[in-house]
């Protein structure tokens, strides 16, 4: 498998009131073609920003300072402006993000905003109806041609984020940034959509980048596994070495956590900071 | 001075002219000041706070401080001011196209602040990001999504205005400001209704020029709220499903 995209050295900033706050210190790692990486850590661990961070949609400077490279393909995504980055964002790197309910329009019909993916990156398609009625079908949206000028408020938390990941996929994109995708949703509808992405990912062959904090999730969907702590990566390697032997405390401390169905226990499991280099 | 009767619809006033006919013509005045006022401000407004809200930084700082001077200065100084240094060189009717334009390039402030604000908010909107991420470019994203959001507030303002321009044009009419003697503006009418002869003897029919404005500023209010009701897809009721 080659490599697609190379993170090397990735560090941001923000501008705090007084002193810099460095949300993300100086990470590096590889995505190869058809992997799907899973980025694990706790709230404030520098998740989030760094997938925003890859097609640049942090603030822009000198609120938030990014540096570092981030090669896709031979090409770095930072040094890139204006029309050849927007060429990137939804064509090559896509985003599924955690709300589904406010990453949606509340004012147009699902249609129209897949048509506006369409229309950016697929001009070259002329029946956008039946692209988006397929679309539709491939998420798993039962009689498709019948919720095409539906607005977002009319469906469920599940089918809005399908929605997005229709989206998504509509500009054919190699690499999809899902954010959280299953965090706003309940569990059934959380392993529904997990297992959309599994059967898409399989079909498409697209690389995608999953970020969690459900170790579930990770277990089993994650080729790879990144965990990170405080802006930094503590531990890196295949989901089965980092869940079966962690080597960082965090790690251990992490998975240590996780509350278990019929677990006897007065206590919930906390992670001792102090014994956290 | 006539009574209503086959010949004067509405009767006639003190110089003797139809005011049905009056009516008429005063109504061009008066309801296309109102829209040209509203168009100017809300363009304006919406173009600059909404850029203003959504670029941010030095962009926001400069507009915002610029709007906080223009809202500064007093308008009907402005305006007194303006008639007495250009009075000689307009007839009554360009006369007031520019003062009204001078109130409108006034007036977008109110509305570009309040503009600024929703955009900031609906800045933070996952939405709006998942729409960058899309890789749309900053125009569409402000025309495509940031615009449908405030429209209904765009619509309310405007057709809440409209009104406010009318009553604005009755009032400086009334001071001496406005559309001067023989135009006609339903303003400049009411204002003729008021003298002491025409309260005297009883000629009522003559304020029927305040009744019109009564009728369209509560036509404008309620023009608003359909409005609202069809642009919003959050209001409406009937589901596909």
């Amino acid at each position: 498998m080659s490599t697609l995209l190379s993170i090397k050295n990735l560090t941001i900033t923000f501008q705090g009131h007084e002193e810099l706050l460095t949300a993300v210190d100086s990470i590096s790692f590889d995505l190869k073609k058809g992997e799907t990486l899973a980025i694990v850590g706790e709230s404030g661990s520098g998740k989030s920003v760094t997938a925003l961070a890859l097609t640049k949609l942090l603030p822009s400077p000198p609120s938030c300072l990014v540096t570092g490279t981030i090669m896709l393909e031979g090409q770095d995504i930072l040094q890139l402006h204006g029309e050849p980055l927007r060429k990137i964002r939804g064509k090559r790197i896509a985003y599924i993000f955690q709300e589904p309910s406010t990453s949606l329009n509340p004012v147009f019909s699902i249609s129209y905003q897949i048509a506006e993916a369409l229309k950016l990156h697929r001009p070259e398609i002329t029946n956008r109806n039946a692209e988006i009625i397929r679309l539709l079908d491939l998420v798993g949206i039962r009689q498709p041609e019948k919720r095409l000028h539906d607005y977002p408020h009319q469906l469920s938390g599940g089918m809005q984020q399908r929605v997005m990941i229709a989206m998504a996929l509509a500009c054919q994109p190699d690499i999809l940034v899902a954010d959280e995708p299953t965090t706003a949703l309940d569990v059934t509808i959380q392993a529904q959509i997990m297992a959309l992405l599994k059967e898409l990912k399989e079909k498409l062959s697209m690389s995608i980048i999953i970020i969690t904090h459900n170790f579930g999730i990770v277990h089993g969907f994650a080729d790879h596994v990144l965990v990170m702590y405080k802006g930094k990566i503590v531990e890196q390697g295949t989901t089965a070495a980092v869940l079966g032997q962690p080597q960082h405390p965090y790690t251990q401390a992490l998975i240590n956590c996780i509350p278990r169905l019929g677990q006897k226990k007065n206590r919930l499991t906390t992670i001792d900071y102090s014994k956290i280099a | 001075m006539a009574a209503p009767n086959r010949i004067y619809l509405l009767g006639s006033d003190s110089t003797g002219r139809d005011i049905f006919s009056r009516l008429l013509d005063g109504s061009r005045v008066s309801l296309s000041l109102g829209l040209i006022g509203v168009t100017i401000t809300m363009t304006l407004g919406f173009i600059i706070g909404g850029l203003s809200g959504y670029l941010g930084g030095v962009f926001d700082t400069i507009a915002m401080r610029s709007t906080e001077i223009i809202m500064s200065i007093p308008g009907l100084y402005l305006l007194i001011a303006m008639r007495s240094a250009l009075s000689p060189y307009f007839d009554s009717a360009e006369m007031f196209m520019l003062i009204v334009i001078v109130l409108s390039f006034i007036g977008w402030t109110g509305t570009a602040r309040v503009i600024r604000g929703m955009t900031l908010s609906l800045r933070q909107r996952p939405f709006i990001l998942a729409a960058e991420a899309m890789g749309q470019s900053r125009k569409k994203i402000l025309l495509n999504h940031v615009l449908p959001n405030i429209a209904s507030y765009l619509v309310i303002s405007a057709t809440l205005s409209i009104p406010g321009y009318i009553l604005g044009e009755a009032s400086l009419s009334f001071l001496g400001l406005g559309i001067q003697e023989p135009a006609a503006s339903w303003g400049l009418m009411l204002a003729q209704a008021q003298e002491m002869k025409v309260l005297m003897l009883g000629f009522t029919w003559l304020f029927l020029p305040g009744l019109l404005i009564f009728f369209v500023v509560i036509a404008f209010n309620i023009l608003g709220d359909e409005l609202r009701d069809i642009i919003d897809p959050k209001f409406r009721t009937e589901t596909n499903s």
